[in-house]
Protein backbone atom coordinates (compact mmCIF):
# COMPACT_ATOMS: atom_id res chain seq x y z
CA UNK A 1 0.00 0.00 0.00
CA UNK A 2 1.79 3.28 -1.53
CA UNK A 3 1.62 6.69 0.51
CA UNK A 4 -0.21 9.62 -1.66
CA UNK A 5 1.80 13.20 -1.30
CA UNK A 6 -0.65 14.59 1.34
CA UNK A 7 0.69 11.14 3.90
CA UNK A 8 3.53 11.83 3.04
CA UNK A 9 3.84 15.59 3.70
CA UNK A 10 1.67 14.47 7.03
CA UNK A 11 3.62 12.17 7.94
CA UNK A 12 6.96 13.33 7.23
CA UNK A 13 7.73 13.82 11.05
CA UNK A 14 7.98 10.60 11.89
CA UNK A 15 9.18 8.93 7.94
CA UNK A 16 12.46 10.91 9.34
CA UNK A 17 12.67 8.56 12.61
CA UNK A 18 15.81 6.41 11.84
CA UNK A 19 13.60 3.10 12.23
CA UNK A 20 10.71 4.26 10.87
CA UNK A 21 10.22 4.94 7.07
CA UNK A 22 7.40 4.35 3.91
CA UNK A 23 7.29 0.39 4.39
CA UNK A 24 6.52 1.15 8.48
CA UNK A 25 4.00 3.52 7.37
CA UNK A 26 2.16 1.69 4.79
CA UNK A 27 2.22 -1.21 7.16
CA UNK A 28 0.41 1.76 9.49
CA UNK A 29 -2.15 2.38 6.68
CA UNK A 30 -3.16 -1.10 6.45
CA UNK A 31 -3.93 -1.81 9.56
CA UNK A 32 -7.50 -1.89 11.44
CA UNK A 33 -7.28 -1.59 15.35
CA UNK A 34 -10.17 -1.67 17.46
CA UNK A 35 -10.85 0.81 20.65
CA UNK A 36 -12.75 -0.51 23.34
CA UNK A 37 -13.96 2.63 25.08
CA UNK A 38 -14.45 6.35 23.70
CA UNK A 39 -13.56 7.44 27.63
CA UNK A 40 -10.24 8.63 29.44
CA UNK A 41 -7.96 6.06 27.80
CA UNK A 42 -10.06 6.09 25.05
CA UNK A 43 -9.34 9.72 23.54
CA UNK A 44 -5.57 9.72 24.07
CA UNK A 45 -5.39 6.29 22.25
CA UNK A 46 -7.68 7.01 19.47
CA UNK A 47 -6.20 10.10 18.72
CA UNK A 48 -2.70 9.18 18.78
CA UNK A 49 -3.48 6.38 16.57
CA UNK A 50 -5.18 8.38 13.94
CA UNK A 51 -2.44 11.20 13.84
CA UNK A 52 0.17 8.34 13.18
CA UNK A 53 -1.66 6.85 10.45
CA UNK A 54 -3.59 3.88 11.11
CA UNK A 55 -5.65 2.82 8.22
CA UNK A 56 -9.11 2.31 9.72
CA UNK A 57 -9.58 2.70 13.49
CA UNK A 58 -13.15 1.93 15.10
CA UNK A 59 -14.11 3.05 18.29
CA UNK A 60 -16.72 0.68 20.19
CA UNK A 61 -18.45 2.78 22.77
CA UNK A 62 -22.16 2.71 23.91
CA UNK A 63 -21.70 5.49 26.60
CA UNK A 64 -23.36 8.82 26.61
CA UNK A 65 -20.72 12.32 27.32
CA UNK A 66 -21.62 13.28 30.33
CA UNK A 67 -20.62 16.88 31.68
CA UNK A 68 -17.99 14.78 34.38
CA UNK A 69 -16.44 13.03 31.46
CA UNK A 70 -14.77 16.99 30.17
CA UNK A 71 -11.91 17.17 32.83
CA UNK A 72 -10.40 14.16 30.82
CA UNK A 73 -12.13 13.09 28.02
CA UNK A 74 -10.92 16.02 25.12
CA UNK A 75 -12.59 14.85 22.38
CA UNK A 76 -15.96 16.31 23.42
CA UNK A 77 -16.85 20.24 24.51
CA UNK A 78 -20.17 20.69 26.34
CA UNK A 79 -22.29 21.15 23.21
CA UNK A 80 -21.59 17.24 22.89
CA UNK A 81 -22.96 16.40 26.28
CA UNK A 82 -25.86 13.18 25.58
CA UNK A 83 -24.60 12.41 22.37
CA UNK A 84 -22.55 8.99 22.07
CA UNK A 85 -19.05 9.29 22.54
CA UNK A 86 -18.70 6.72 19.47
CA UNK A 87 -20.00 8.99 17.13
CA UNK A 88 -18.20 12.11 18.24
CA UNK A 89 -15.27 10.89 18.80
CA UNK A 90 -15.30 9.29 15.55
CA UNK A 91 -16.45 12.49 12.87
CA UNK A 92 -13.60 14.31 15.36
CA UNK A 93 -10.93 12.40 14.48
CA UNK A 94 -12.34 11.64 11.17
CA UNK A 95 -11.58 15.90 10.20
CA UNK A 96 -8.15 15.41 12.04
CA UNK A 97 -6.62 12.97 9.82
CA UNK A 98 -9.08 12.68 6.25
CA UNK A 99 -6.51 10.02 5.12
CA UNK A 100 -7.98 7.42 7.36
CA UNK A 101 -11.22 5.72 7.90
CA UNK A 102 -12.42 6.13 11.98
CA UNK A 103 -15.93 4.67 12.43
CA UNK A 104 -18.07 4.75 15.54
CA UNK A 105 -19.38 1.68 17.17
CA UNK A 106 -22.18 2.14 19.47
CA UNK A 107 -22.26 -1.24 21.61
CA UNK A 108 -21.95 -2.73 24.47
CA UNK A 109 -19.29 -5.06 25.40
CA UNK A 110 -19.83 -8.10 26.93
CA UNK A 111 -18.74 -11.48 27.11
CA UNK A 112 -21.46 -12.82 25.06
CA UNK A 113 -20.59 -10.49 22.01
CA UNK A 114 -16.56 -9.92 22.38
CA UNK A 115 -15.69 -12.66 20.09
CA UNK A 116 -17.71 -11.88 17.24
CA UNK A 117 -17.24 -8.22 17.95
CA UNK A 118 -13.33 -7.57 18.20
CA UNK A 119 -12.94 -10.51 15.29
CA UNK A 120 -10.42 -9.12 12.21
CA UNK A 121 -8.43 -6.27 13.64
CA UNK A 122 -4.95 -6.22 13.59
CA UNK A 123 -4.92 -4.64 17.33
CA UNK A 124 -7.36 -4.15 19.95
CA UNK A 125 -6.46 -1.38 22.43
CA UNK A 126 -8.56 -1.44 25.79
CA UNK A 127 -9.50 1.77 27.56
CA UNK A 128 -12.59 0.64 28.98
CA UNK A 129 -13.17 0.75 32.75
CA UNK A 130 -14.12 -2.45 34.39
CA UNK A 131 -13.35 -5.63 35.01
CA UNK A 132 -16.26 -7.81 33.56
CA UNK A 133 -15.56 -6.03 30.35
CA UNK A 134 -11.82 -6.58 30.43
CA UNK A 135 -11.61 -9.71 31.57
CA UNK A 136 -14.37 -10.84 28.08
CA UNK A 137 -11.76 -8.54 25.60
CA UNK A 138 -8.77 -10.26 26.92
CA UNK A 139 -10.41 -13.77 26.43
CA UNK A 140 -11.76 -12.51 22.98
CA UNK A 141 -8.61 -11.04 22.13
CA UNK A 142 -6.96 -14.80 22.91
CA UNK A 143 -9.55 -16.74 21.39
CA UNK A 144 -9.10 -14.70 17.92
CA UNK A 145 -5.19 -14.34 18.62
CA UNK A 146 -5.63 -11.03 18.52
CA UNK A 147 -2.64 -8.63 20.03
CA UNK A 148 -4.02 -6.88 22.58
CA UNK A 149 -2.70 -3.37 24.30
CA UNK A 150 -3.91 -3.03 27.81
CA UNK A 151 -3.50 0.20 30.01
CA UNK A 152 -5.87 0.71 33.17
CA UNK A 153 -6.00 3.32 35.65
CA UNK A 154 -6.64 4.32 39.11
CA UNK A 155 -7.12 7.69 40.83
CA UNK A 156 -2.58 8.68 40.33
CA UNK A 157 -1.71 4.85 39.44
CA UNK A 158 -1.62 3.39 36.02
CA UNK A 159 -0.92 0.13 34.47
CA UNK A 160 -0.08 -0.85 30.65
CA UNK A 161 0.84 -4.16 29.22
CA UNK A 162 1.19 -5.45 25.55
CA UNK A 163 -0.43 -8.97 24.96
CA UNK A 164 1.14 -11.01 22.14
CA UNK A 165 -0.89 -13.92 21.62
CA UNK A 166 1.31 -17.06 22.05
CA UNK A 167 3.96 -15.41 22.56
CA UNK A 168 3.10 -13.06 26.05
CA UNK A 169 1.38 -13.10 29.10
CA UNK A 170 -2.40 -12.41 28.53
CA UNK A 171 -4.23 -10.02 31.11
CA UNK A 172 -6.06 -13.29 32.77
CA UNK A 173 -2.27 -15.16 33.31
CA UNK A 174 -0.91 -11.90 34.98
CA UNK A 175 -4.48 -12.13 37.31
CA UNK A 176 -6.64 -14.88 37.34
CA UNK A 177 -9.45 -13.22 39.33
CA UNK A 178 -10.06 -9.78 39.84
CA UNK A 179 -10.46 -8.21 43.25
CA UNK A 180 -13.86 -7.99 45.03
CA UNK A 181 -15.43 -4.72 44.33
CA UNK A 182 -14.81 -3.40 47.62
CA UNK A 183 -11.33 -3.97 47.62
CA UNK A 184 -10.29 -1.84 43.98
CA UNK A 185 -12.60 1.52 43.12
CA UNK A 186 -14.07 2.58 39.59
CA UNK A 187 -12.28 5.92 38.43
CA UNK A 188 -16.13 7.34 39.16
CA UNK A 189 -15.48 6.85 42.85
CA UNK A 190 -11.79 7.35 43.63
CA UNK A 191 -11.08 9.95 41.13
CA UNK A 192 -8.93 10.82 38.19
CA UNK A 193 -7.18 13.64 36.17
CA UNK A 194 -7.01 13.99 32.77
CA UNK A 195 -3.24 13.73 32.61
CA UNK A 196 -2.99 10.52 34.36
CA UNK A 197 -5.22 8.94 31.65
CA UNK A 198 -3.39 11.14 28.97
CA UNK A 199 0.00 9.24 30.20
CA UNK A 200 -1.09 5.48 30.05
CA UNK A 201 -3.06 6.12 26.76
CA UNK A 202 -0.37 7.65 25.07
CA UNK A 203 2.06 4.48 26.17
CA UNK A 204 -0.80 1.89 24.85
CA UNK A 205 -1.09 3.96 21.42
CA UNK A 206 3.10 4.10 21.23
CA UNK A 207 3.09 0.35 21.57
CA UNK A 208 0.22 -0.28 19.24
CA UNK A 209 2.33 1.53 16.65
CA UNK A 210 5.35 0.45 16.91
CA UNK A 211 4.05 -2.67 17.04
CA UNK A 212 1.89 -2.90 13.35
CA UNK A 213 4.95 -0.65 12.00
CA UNK A 214 7.07 -4.11 12.50
CA UNK A 215 9.22 -2.34 15.63
CA UNK A 216 10.02 -3.30 18.44
CA UNK A 217 8.06 -3.06 21.68
CA UNK A 218 9.08 -2.67 25.16
CA UNK A 219 5.62 -3.69 27.15
CA UNK A 220 5.85 -8.26 26.11
CA UNK A 221 5.78 -9.72 29.39
CA UNK A 222 5.96 -6.55 31.42
CA UNK A 223 3.63 -4.77 33.30
CA UNK A 224 4.42 -1.32 33.75
CA UNK A 225 3.23 0.24 36.77
CA UNK A 226 3.96 4.18 37.26
CA UNK A 227 2.58 6.01 40.52
CA UNK A 228 2.28 9.89 39.48
CA UNK A 229 2.43 10.99 43.28
CA UNK A 230 5.89 9.52 43.37
CA UNK A 231 7.28 9.55 39.80
CA UNK A 232 7.91 5.88 40.60
CA UNK A 233 8.38 3.87 37.03
CA UNK A 234 8.53 0.18 37.35
CA UNK A 235 8.12 -2.91 35.07
CA UNK A 236 7.33 -5.91 37.07
CA UNK A 237 7.63 -9.23 35.28
CA UNK A 238 5.00 -11.51 33.67
CA UNK A 239 5.15 -14.84 32.89
CA UNK A 240 2.79 -16.81 30.33
CA UNK A 241 0.86 -19.78 32.20
CA UNK A 242 0.31 -23.03 29.82
CA UNK A 243 -2.93 -23.59 32.29
CA UNK A 244 -4.26 -20.31 31.41
CA UNK A 245 -7.99 -20.62 30.87
CA UNK A 246 -7.91 -17.91 28.42
CA UNK A 247 -4.56 -18.09 26.70
CA UNK A 248 -3.31 -21.61 27.44
CA UNK A 249 -3.62 -25.09 25.93
CA UNK A 250 -7.39 -25.04 26.53
CA UNK A 251 -9.69 -22.47 26.36
CA UNK A 252 -12.17 -22.47 29.32
CA UNK A 253 -14.69 -19.61 28.78
CA UNK A 254 -15.22 -17.66 32.71
CA UNK A 255 -17.03 -14.70 32.44
CA UNK A 256 -16.51 -12.25 35.32
CA UNK A 257 -19.79 -11.82 37.01
CA UNK A 258 -21.21 -8.74 37.12
CA UNK A 259 -22.89 -9.76 40.45
CA UNK A 260 -20.14 -7.76 42.31
CA UNK A 261 -20.98 -4.93 41.10
CA UNK A 262 -24.73 -4.68 42.29
CA UNK A 263 -23.66 -6.12 45.40
CA UNK A 264 -21.69 -2.82 45.85
CA UNK A 265 -24.42 -0.65 44.60
CA UNK A 266 -26.79 -2.66 47.11
CA UNK A 267 -24.04 -1.50 49.78
CA UNK A 268 -23.62 1.79 48.97
CA UNK A 269 -27.72 2.53 49.02
CA UNK A 270 -27.41 0.69 52.26
CA UNK A 271 -24.67 3.24 53.45
CA UNK B 1 14.91 -3.11 55.55
CA UNK B 2 13.19 -3.75 52.54
CA UNK B 3 11.15 -1.57 50.45
CA UNK B 4 7.46 -2.48 49.94
CA UNK B 5 5.51 -0.69 47.75
CA UNK B 6 1.34 -0.24 47.78
CA UNK B 7 -0.87 -0.10 45.03
CA UNK B 8 -3.12 2.74 45.28
CA UNK B 9 -5.92 0.30 46.95
CA UNK B 10 -4.07 -1.14 49.71
CA UNK B 11 -2.15 2.68 50.73
CA UNK B 12 -5.24 3.51 53.30
CA UNK B 13 -3.53 0.81 55.37
CA UNK B 14 -0.85 2.45 55.28
CA UNK B 15 -2.08 6.02 56.47
CA UNK B 16 -1.76 6.80 52.54
CA UNK B 17 1.18 6.62 52.12
CA UNK B 18 2.64 4.90 48.64
CA UNK B 19 6.11 3.09 50.42
CA UNK B 20 6.71 1.43 53.65
CA UNK B 21 10.00 0.11 55.05
CA UNK B 22 9.89 -3.33 57.01
CA UNK B 23 11.82 -6.02 57.68
CA UNK B 24 12.07 -9.62 57.87
CA UNK B 25 13.94 -12.33 56.38
CA UNK B 26 10.78 -13.90 54.11
CA UNK B 27 8.11 -12.67 52.40
CA UNK B 28 6.19 -13.78 55.58
CA UNK B 29 7.96 -11.81 58.12
CA UNK B 30 7.82 -8.23 56.37
CA UNK B 31 3.96 -8.38 55.98
CA UNK B 32 3.39 -9.52 59.76
CA UNK B 33 6.03 -6.98 60.36
CA UNK B 34 3.83 -4.28 58.09
CA UNK B 35 0.97 -5.58 60.06
CA UNK B 36 2.18 -5.37 63.17
CA UNK B 37 2.65 -1.58 62.80
CA UNK B 38 -0.27 -1.14 60.84
CA UNK B 39 -2.99 -3.57 62.45
CA UNK B 40 -5.66 -5.04 59.51
CA UNK B 41 -3.24 -4.63 56.40
CA UNK B 42 -2.67 -8.37 56.44
CA UNK B 43 -6.06 -9.19 55.88
CA UNK B 44 -6.04 -7.14 52.62
CA UNK B 45 -3.25 -9.28 51.32
CA UNK B 46 -3.47 -12.68 53.16
CA UNK B 47 -5.99 -15.22 53.45
CA UNK B 48 -5.88 -18.58 55.75
CA UNK B 49 -2.16 -17.93 55.34
CA UNK B 50 -1.68 -17.82 51.51
CA UNK B 51 -1.63 -14.78 49.43
CA UNK B 52 -5.00 -13.91 48.18
CA UNK B 53 -5.64 -15.03 44.72
CA UNK B 54 -6.20 -11.69 43.55
CA UNK B 55 -3.19 -10.11 44.91
CA UNK B 56 0.25 -10.37 43.32
CA UNK B 57 3.46 -9.72 45.21
CA UNK B 58 6.62 -8.96 43.13
CA UNK B 59 10.20 -9.34 45.12
CA UNK B 60 12.64 -7.24 42.40
CA UNK B 61 9.97 -6.94 39.95
CA UNK B 62 9.69 -11.54 39.70
CA UNK B 63 6.30 -12.76 40.85
CA UNK B 64 6.61 -14.67 43.96
CA UNK B 65 3.67 -16.96 43.00
CA UNK B 66 6.07 -18.18 40.32
CA UNK B 67 8.75 -18.92 42.78
CA UNK B 68 8.70 -19.42 46.37
CA UNK B 69 5.82 -17.41 47.71
CA UNK B 70 5.58 -16.37 51.04
CA UNK B 71 9.14 -18.00 52.07
CA UNK B 72 10.74 -15.77 49.39
CA UNK B 73 13.66 -14.99 50.89
CA UNK B 74 13.92 -11.04 51.73
CA UNK B 75 17.43 -9.25 51.35
CA UNK B 76 18.19 -5.77 52.44
CA UNK B 77 17.10 -3.00 49.99
CA UNK B 78 15.29 -5.89 48.47
CA UNK B 79 12.21 -4.39 47.00
CA UNK B 80 8.73 -5.68 47.12
CA UNK B 81 5.78 -4.32 45.35
CA UNK B 82 2.01 -5.31 46.33
CA UNK B 83 -0.26 -5.23 43.24
CA UNK B 84 -4.06 -6.22 43.07
CA UNK B 85 -5.59 -5.67 39.65
CA UNK B 86 -7.23 -2.35 38.67
CA UNK B 87 -9.55 -1.35 35.72
CA UNK B 88 -9.96 2.04 35.68
CA UNK B 89 -9.84 4.20 32.47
Amino acid sequence: MGLNLNEIKRYSRQLVLPDFGSQQQARLKGSKVAVTGGGGLGCPVSTYLTLAGIGEIHIIDMDNIEMSNLNRQFLYTPEDVGKPKAEVAAERLGEVNPEIKVDAIVERITYDNAFDLLKGYDAVVDGTDNFPVRYAINDACAVNRTPLFHGAVLMYEGRATSIIPKETACFRCAFPNPPPSNMVPTCREAGVVGSMVGLIGSIQAMETVRYLAGLEIGLKNRLLVINVDTMEFEKVRLRRLDDCTACGDTFVPRPVDEVCETRRIEDEQRA
Amino acid sequence: MAIVRLSTPLRKFNQGKPEVEAGGSTLKEVLQNIDASNPGFADKVLEKGEIKRFVNIYVNNEDVRLGKGLETQIGEKDVVSILPAVSGG
